[in-house]
């Protein structure tokens, strides 16, 4: 890959990628490393150029990065030894976005989402994450997670049967 | 009643405002990049990444009979601490106060000595765990470095980087030092390691040290634990110590083989080694695996529907062996089988 292109998709995609690697990390610090080492994972592939999807490829590479490092004690002890953002200053990150009039979530109610999907294990929320916040197609999660399409589906069953538990009372 | 779908899309969707990457993470992804361009390609690791084989479970739970969840605590602790009662006692070398197996280096402006302690090593499985100390000997009361756990392929392979406390956004002022692993006198082996700090004060800290070389054509070879420094641009590397760690026995190990008579299980009480070279009878992509003990008992070391994790890390290799670390001791003699899925493999062959 020639650096004009690595600096091209960062422009492009770079946002995306990065709120993505905080979603999925929970973690300013942890999303810091794991969005370089994506680009750099990229920067290192030389089939990359035939992707139709950058993006989707993108996700994919840190997703697979992500499962990789979970897989680590040393990652996942470091982790842990970090304070996870408290909740007020998610509630404070929410108040700041909420500038448009007609949303029907509350930013209380949206708060309680996250956190509820921030409970599912982690091959449930990954999958929700790629398709709820990235709008990627159950077809293109199987392809970039090399899963079947029925275990995409069958795991996001799994997941909104059990946000739908986990809402019904207080957002649903 | 609303709909879950519209909710978890317009819940999970990032706001305008919310604030992309800094400028210096998608600097220092360029930089790295050039770095990489310029010749640290050669360094770089060739190893296939690790494939995800279980979910990540938080919980590290005990699952099997009553005396291994009495047993269970800290590996490291059951294997050199001074309540070590399991049959590889015997096993560790306890360096004590060889002069071979230390060496005093100069960092940021403070001194420090560095001492290996104890090792205990595994030819079977081609892996070994370490302990170190580090002792600040002057400079006190500035700030520890710390280990972030991270590890730096486009530098030497696997080293671990520490760095001052300071020092979290790597800017080109940085000076990292490093601790790793070299082969005397040889190329750097390809190694993995996983590395943890356990009792530490303002003056001292421990560090355990797990490496396996399955992937290196060196996995007999001698060893060093190396330190070195770093400069801004990463680029040069001043070796602060250097120490060879000390030969020590091998643990035994329990083997199971095929009709061919081709190794493809070995284990030890401390890990694992699944082989997959060429049509392997035992399959390395497990959901399930357990270790059935003589008396009737069975301990789950990794297990997605029970939802147990009793191994602290795990990696294939270059040629898809798996290797599995277990977070505590085991008693090999008390040891009937292993089943990996639904897969019973008689080891029987004590070495």
């Amino acid at each position: 890959m020639e650096k004009q292109q690595l600096e091209k998709y960062i422009n492009e995609y770079g946002r995306d990628i990065y709120l993505f690697c905080k979603r999925l990390t929970q973690n300013k610090n942890t999303a810091d490393d794991l969005y370089q080492e994506t680009f750099l994972k990229l920067w290192e592939l030389d089939n990359v150029k035939d992707t139709e999807n950058p993006k989707s490829y993108l996700l994919g590479i840190a997703v697979n990065l992500w499962k990789n490092q979970c897989r680590k004690q040393m990652w996942r002890k470091r982790i842990a030894d970090i304070v996870p953002a408290s909740e007020e200053s998610q509630i404070e990150n929410f108040l700041a976005a909420d500038s448009v009039e007609d949303t029907v979530i509350s930013n209380q109610e949206k708060l309680l989402v996250q956190n509820a999907v921030n409970r599912l294990p982690e091959k449930l929320r990954i999958v929700v994450l790629l398709y709820y916040m990235e709008n990627m197609k159950v077809a293109e999660i199987a392809e970039q997670l090399h899963e079947s399409v029925s275990s995409i589906k069958s795991k996001l069953m799994r997941a909104r049967k059990y946000l739908r538990k986990e809402l019904e009372d207080s957002v649903l | 009643m609303k709909n879950l779908d519209d909710v978890l899309k317009k819940s999970l969707t990032p706001a305008e405002t919310e604030e992309g990457p800094d400028f210096w993470l998608n600097q220092n992804i360029l930089k790295r990049a050039d770095r990489q361009e310029k010749g640290a390609k050669i360094m770089r690791k060739t190893h296939k990444p690790t494939k995800a084989v279980a979910a990540l479970v938080i919980a590290l739970s005990i699952s099997g009979s009553a005396v291994f969840a009495a047993e269970k605590t800290n590996l490291f602790g059951n294997l050199f601490g001074e309540t070590n009662t399991v049959p590889v006692e015997s096993y560790v070398n306890d360096t004590g106060a060889d002069e071979n197996t230390k060496a005093s280096y100069e960092y940021q402006g403070a001194e420090y000595e560095v001492q290996i302690d104890k090792v205990v090593r595994s030819a079977a499985t081609h892996s070994g765990i370490m302990q170190f100390t580090v002792n600040r000997v002057s400079g006190k009361g500035e700030p520890w470095y710390i280990l972030t756990g991270d590890v730096l392929p486009e530098y030497d392979y696997w080293t671990m980087e520490t760095r001052n406390l300071q020092e979290i956004n790597p800017t080109d002022t940085d000076v990292w030092l490093t601790m790793g692993l070299e082969s005397s006198g040889q190329a750097t082996p390809d190694w993995r390691v996983y590395i943890e700090t356990d009792v530490s004060d303002d003056d001292t800290q421990v560090f355990y040290m797990v490496f396996n070389l399955m992937d290196s054509e060196q996995a007999d070879a001698a060893l060093s634990l190396v330190l070195k420094e770093l400069d801004g641009t990463k680029d040069s590397k001043t070796e602060l110590a250097n120490i060879t760690i000390p030969e020590s026995e091998s643990i035994p190990s329990l083997t199971w083989s095929n009709e061919n008579g081709e190794q493809q299980l070995a284990l030890t009480s401390y890990d694992m080694v699944i082989t997959n070279q060429g049509a392997s009878d035992v399959d390395p992509e497990y959901d399930e695996i357990s270790v059935q003990m003589k008396d009737g008992s069975t301990y789950v070391i990794d297990s997605k529907a029970q939802q147990v994790k009793n191994e602290f890390y795990s990696e294939y290799s270059t040629n898809n062996d798996m290797w599995i670390g277990f977070d505590h001791i085991l008693d090999l003699e008390q040891i009937e089988s292993v089943t990996i899925n639904d897969t019973v493999f008689a080891i029987t062959d004590a070495k």
